[in-house]
């Protein structure tokens, strides 16, 4: 065996392609049988020889020049090769066409797969020993813009294209998507078939301005089209019938199945390419047309709590455009129905004046949190129904049975039960439970309208638990205040927080007071000085009234008044001292009672305190001399003698009567007490009950003064607005605080009109008038 | 010599020049004993408005009081009455109550001058050094000024006034009740009334008054 | 690095590494081709004698490891300079023939970068030089017609140096 190879002659056409295409057929068709250097040496050889010999030159120059009508720096061969493969290409690929038609379905694409991997590896071989023509003679035709001249490889593809993609390519989608039909219908196929015709469908797509890239339009014309059209009719179809024969859950969980398993389709076996278009069609067929007849089953879920159904609803309906927006307003209504009607049953199982404020609040809570994790959970969070939700529960909180009678109904109620949380009670929460029931007051705070309300309650409920010492925890109440002024700002929150400076204030002020007592006072009249501790608080701050009844300050206590007054002057000149007598209280040691030798201690407020301070003296009076030795008016002696009576400290004479002008009321020395400290100091309800109706009042006053404040203000810098603006913009300053209602504004701007703060330029602008 | 004359006997007006003191004499000869010197009082005005045929439902009486610059309901001022006559150029009874029907006139006929009188009447009607005008006085100057001008809604807005709002009128609400007027006659059921736009409450609270009336 | 041996057309074994065969883009097609079924038999190169061939492996050692050209060869600043870097300029002084054989070698065995140091280096023997020294230079005999010679002077009068 020669160690060369056997080359033909480099200067003779047919003999050198007789050489080339035996090569060329080995390799097409025999290629795994082998091929030994020395033939792969010679082909190359044998095409460099012919591309670069010096006859062939003068033998084809004129055919060149036919070609290229230029005139040429160097004569470069090959087109003679390069045709004669064409031709040689064209003669095998159809006979493949021949064989191809004994094919169908399956074995058709086994067929098609089998010679396309044949075909081009054979190609990548040619290429390689074709090499010397691409890098000479195809690069100048290129170079020079010479159209359908490919590479020898990419000369294969488009041979292949023309002749015989084209005339089998339908024959051959029929067999894939049968193929694919029949994996829908469970059956298992060989997906890798699939996968290859894709591949050799997309490495057809020739880009036509630079065929060494490759575009996808092969692919989408003869593959994506059909496949998505198949995908819909089978979809369409299956889809009608399933729904026809089942319920509405099962067919959400059959498309829910059905589009993941297409997407898991196209990361097997498919182009990623088609993801986009196919889960679109699918999701139209699957979803979009039978959106309707999801969205009528949706009020049927959430009647039912069906989370998860409603989950799935909602990630079907999340992939169409469009699709929840029904959803979102009948979630909506479905949650303000849920919240009307939980309290509609708290406001039926108690009166409005039995109504604890712990179980109204509870039940608006529950309803909120029942919903805000149905939307965590069955809706992601969904930024358009946690609106809804908020629509529905701000809705609820605001306008129910139980605010009927006055929407600020609910900010009351919720500030009476921040206070039960906040006062010192016997089932004090722990600590970190009554941080999380304080979030939850922040919660339904957040819907409240009329956060002036809130504001107004919480303000003077926190006063008597300041003034009386009740509240828990001061971290709680810092807390609390912290959220408020987060939720609404500094100003929401500054009267609160001046409070609590008054109380640290009044503590120094009580430790100085001590001191200029030591310094001023000599030894006896310290001894006899009645023990005294006292809180001034800043008028404007603070949410409390002076006393509605005179008072005389009884004698034993008229020193220490006199001598705190002596002191705070000195300290403050020109300052005003209100006493508020009707917060006041002390202990009094009481040695009448024969029952006991230790002095049994009462706990009674100042009023109480100057009537028993009266029993030092007599053992006895009429009714009328404790109402002239006090001053107190009845509405306030009254109650206070009451509890005295009931205590049995003091017993009425004629003991069946009602204590009032006539009777008398002697000092009971039988008194018993199992504890040593009384307590007589108990709040009177119908004190309660006033107190809030003054409150709802003050919020009236306070409110239309908030609007004119706010209109003169607007005016003031607008000089001249519309009316409409004008009510518009008074309305945006004040919604922060509460919901101001137009007929309301109106009558302020009346008002201001008549006190010429405006005046009318006409029936619509408005002046201000400095 | 008239042209020695002091200035203040002779006004001239557009027209014709007036016989100033002839009015200084009509105005002394209706003056009351007990009556200022320049002043006419109520009882001086009642006669001089019989003298004239000027009944006082009449809203000429109005109208005239205006022009008079009567400082207040019922009396005339020399000054005013000079002055006023001067500038509608009569200088006696006849011709007064020749200008007495052309006021009658234009109260009808000229809308901005009847404007002008209603607009003019709240401050002359109103007590000294209040702000706003009695309700029962109101009532009985709409009567007179709005009759058959209201598009019949001028009993229900009095009936509305006295037995509901019961509260004396502003000058704002005298004032937008002429607007609210006019608006009676183009829409007489009140169809289009916003209540969102200028309107002052009052009138608010008439139509929801009389809506909820009719319905 | 496995030893391979070259047959050059006067039937010389050469042995070569792998990797330095392989800057020969047409060794590396072939052995990812015909893989490993002829392990241990030469690689015949029928058109390159072992002269030549040797000179060839002798400049592929060399540049065994220089980084893979560009794909694009129009952004390639080598083709627009004729500069030569010191040790390729040494290695291309040889005698006239065994140059030609030199850029026939690398231009059949597909090593570019090879064909076009040569193509430079001719280049640079040109550079500056009247027709008829470049004739003289390279042996040519002139055999245009003087009328041939006329027109192809006013065809490429734009790219004369003036």
């Amino acid at each position: 065996m020669p160690l060369h190879p056997q080359t033909p002659n480099r200067e003779d056409l047919e003999q050198t392609w007789m050489y080339l295409e035996t090569g060329i057929s080995k390799i097409m068709n025999d290629l795994q049988e082998g091929m030994d250097m020395r033939a792969y040496m010679g082909i190359y050889t044998a095409v460099h020889n012919f591309c670069t010999s010096q006859k062939a030159v003068n033998s084809s120059s004129t055919s060149l020049h036919h070609q290229g009508g230029v005139h040429r720096g160097a004569h470069l061969l090959g087109e003679d090769l390069y045709n004669n493969l064409i031709h040689y290409l064209s003669a095998h690929l159809a006979g493949l066409k021949q064989q191809s038609t004994q094919f169908t379905d399956e074995a058709l694409l086994a067929f098609y797969i089998r010679e396309w991997d044949r075909y081009t590896t054979a190609a990548k071989y040619i290429n390689h020993l074709f090499r010397y023509l691409n890098r000479h003679w195809v690069k100048r035709e290129m170079d020079e813009g010479k159209k359908n001249i490919y590479d020898v490889y990419t000369l294969h593809l488009v041979r292949w294209k023309i002749d015989l993609f084209d005339s089998v390519q339908r024959h051959v989608m029929d067999g894939v998507l049968k193929l694919v039909e029949k994996q829908r219908n469970g059956e298992t196929i060989e997906t890798a078939m699939v996968k290859s015709i894709v591949d050799s469908f997309v490495s057809l797509g020739l880009d036509e301005n630079d065929s060494s890239k490759s575009t996808l339009e092969v692919y989408r014309e003869y593959f994506e089209k059909p496949f998505l059209e198949s995908t819909n009719n089978y979809y369409q179809f299956e889809s009608k019938q399933f729904v026809a024969e089942n319920s509405v859950v099962e067919y959400m969980k059959k498309a829910e199945t059905r589009l993941s398993e297409e997407e898991g389709r196209v990361h097997v076996y498919l182009h990623p390419d088609i993801m986009v278009p196919l889960m679109k069609t699918c999701q139209r067929v699957l979803i979009q047309e039978h959106a309707p007849l999801l969205r009528d089953e949706f009020q049927v879920l959430l009647n039912n709590d069906r989370q998860d159904d409603l989950k799935r609803m909602y990630n079907l309906l999340s992939r169409i455009t469009d699709g929840l927006e029904p959803l979102r307003t009948k979630f909506e209504a479905h949650v303000r129905k849920a919240g009307l009607e939980a309290i509609e049953k708290v406001a039926n199982e108690n009166t409005d004046d039995n109504l604890e404020p712990k179980v109204y609040v509870d039940a608006l809570l529950e309803v909120h949190e029942k919903y805000s994790s149905l939307v965590k959970i069955a809706f992601k969070e969904d930024t358009e129904f946690v609106r809804s939700l908020d629509n529905a529960c701000r809705e609820f909180v605001n306008r129910n049975k139980v605010c009927k009678s006055a929407s600020s109904k609910s900010p009351e109620l919720l500030a009476k039960y921040a206070d039960s949380l906040l006062k010192k009670s016997a089932k004090a929460a722990e600590e970190a439970d009554l941080e999380s029931k304080l979030d939850s007051i922040m919660t339904v705070f957040k819907y409240v309208e009329d956060k002036d309300v809130f504001q107004k309650f919480y303000s003077r409920m926190l006063a008597k638990r300041l003034v009386h010492a009740t509240s828990a925890s001061d971290d709680a109440e810092t807390s609390m205040i912290g959220k408020l002024k987060d939720a609404c700002g500094f100003e929401y929150t500054n009267k609160l927080q001046r409070m609590f400076q008054d109380m640290q204030i009044s503590k120094d002020l009580n430790d100085s007071y001590k001191e200029w007592m030591n310094n001023t006072l000599d030894e006896d009249a310290l001894k006899t000085a009645v023990d005294f501790s006292i809180q001034v608080l800043g008028t404007s701050f603070w949410p409390l009234t002076p006393p509605n009844t005179p008072f005389h300050i009884p004698q034993v206590i008229t020193k220490t008044y006199d001598r705190f007054q002596t002191f705070y002057f000195q300290k403050h000149s020109g300052r005003k001292l209100n006493w508020l007598w009707h917060l006041c209280k002390g202990d009094v040691k009481a040695t009448f009672a024969k029952s006991s030798k230790v002095p049994f201690t009462f706990h009674v407020s100042t009023y109480q305190m100057a009537i028993l301070l009266m029993f030092n003296d007599a053992t006895s009076y009429s009714y009328e001399e404790i109402e002239t030795t006090t001053g107190l008016s009845r509405d306030y002696l009254d109650p206070s003698l009451g509890v005295f009576i009931k205590a049995k400290v003091l017993n009425l004479e004629p003991a069946s009567g009602k204590v009032g002008p006539g009777t008398t009321l002697t000092l009971n020395t039988d008194f018993k007490s199992k504890k040593i400290r009384v307590n007589l100091n108990m709040a009177v309800r119908t004190e309660q009950k006033q107190e809030a109706e003054d409150t709802h009042k003050t919020i009236e006053e306070d409110r239309k003064l908030l609007m004119q404040s706010a209109i003169v203000r607007i005016m003031k810098s607008r000089k001249v607005l519309k009316h409409v603006v004008l009510v518009q913009e008074t309305i945006a300053q004040i919604k922060s605080r509460f919901t101001p209602k137009v007929p309301d504004i109106k009558k302020c701007i009346d008002i201001l009109l008549e006190k010429e703060y405006l005046e009318r330029l006409d029936g619509e602008r408005l002046g201000y008038l400095a | 010599m008239p042209l020695t004359l002091d200035r203040r006997y002779y006004h001239a007006t557009g027209t014709a020049a007036v016989n100033v003191a002839a009015l200084h004499a009509l105005f002394d000869e209706y003056r009351l004993p007990g009556d200022g010197a320049d002043i006419l009082s109520i009882g001086a005005t009642m006669a001089y408005f019989e003298a004239l045929g000027l009944q006082l439902e009449d809203p000429t009486v109005l109208a005239l009081s205006k022009a008079l610059d009567s400082p207040s309901m019922g009396e005339f001022t020399r000054k005013g009455f000079v002055e006023g006559w001067s500038q509608l150029g009569a200088d006696t009874s006849d011709k007064m109550k020749e200008k007495i029907k052309g006021l009658r006139n234009s109260m009808q006929t000229d809308e901005s001058f009847f404007k002008g009188v209603y607009l003019w009447t709240f401050g002359w009607a109103k007590p000294e050094g209040q702000k706003s005008l009695p309700l029962e006085s109101a009532v009985e100057w709409w009567k007179l000024l709005l009759h058959n001008r209201f598009a019949g809604h001028l009993d229900r807005w009095t009936d509305f006034m006295t037995s509901e709002w019961c509260k004396s009128v502003s000058k704002d609400t005298w004032n937008m009740l002429y607007d609210f007027s006019k608006f009676a006659q183009g829409d007489p059921t009140l169809a289009t009334y916003d209540e969102m736009a200028s309107w002052p409450s009052v009138i608010d609270g008439y139509v929801e008054h009389y809506r909820g009336e009719e319905h | 690095m496995a030893p391979m041996k070259l047959l050059s057309s006067d039937n010389v074994e050469i042995e070569v590494e792998k990797e330095v065969a392989e800057r020969s883009v047409l060794i590396k097609n072939m052995l990812e081709d015909v893989g490993d079924t002829t392990v241990g038999a030469p690689i015949p190169i029928p058109n390159v004698n072992e002269g030549v061939l040797r000179k060839v492996i002798e400049w592929c050692e060399h540049h065994r490891n220089d980084p893979p050209q560009p794909a694009d060869e129009d952004s390639d600043s080598r083709k627009k300079s004729t500069d030569i870097e010191e040790w390729d300029q040494k290695f291309m002084q040889v005698d006239q023939e065994m140059l030609f054989e030199i850029i026939l070698a690398a231009n059949y065995l597909d090593i570019k970068p090879l064909l076009d140091v040569g193509c430079k280096t001719v280049a640079n023997m040109i550079k500056g030089k009247s027709p008829e020294e470049i004739r003289k230079t390279f042996n040519i005999q002139n055999d245009f017609t003087p009328e041939e010679e006329d027109q192809i002077r006013r065809e490429n009068e734009w790219a004369e140096d003036r």
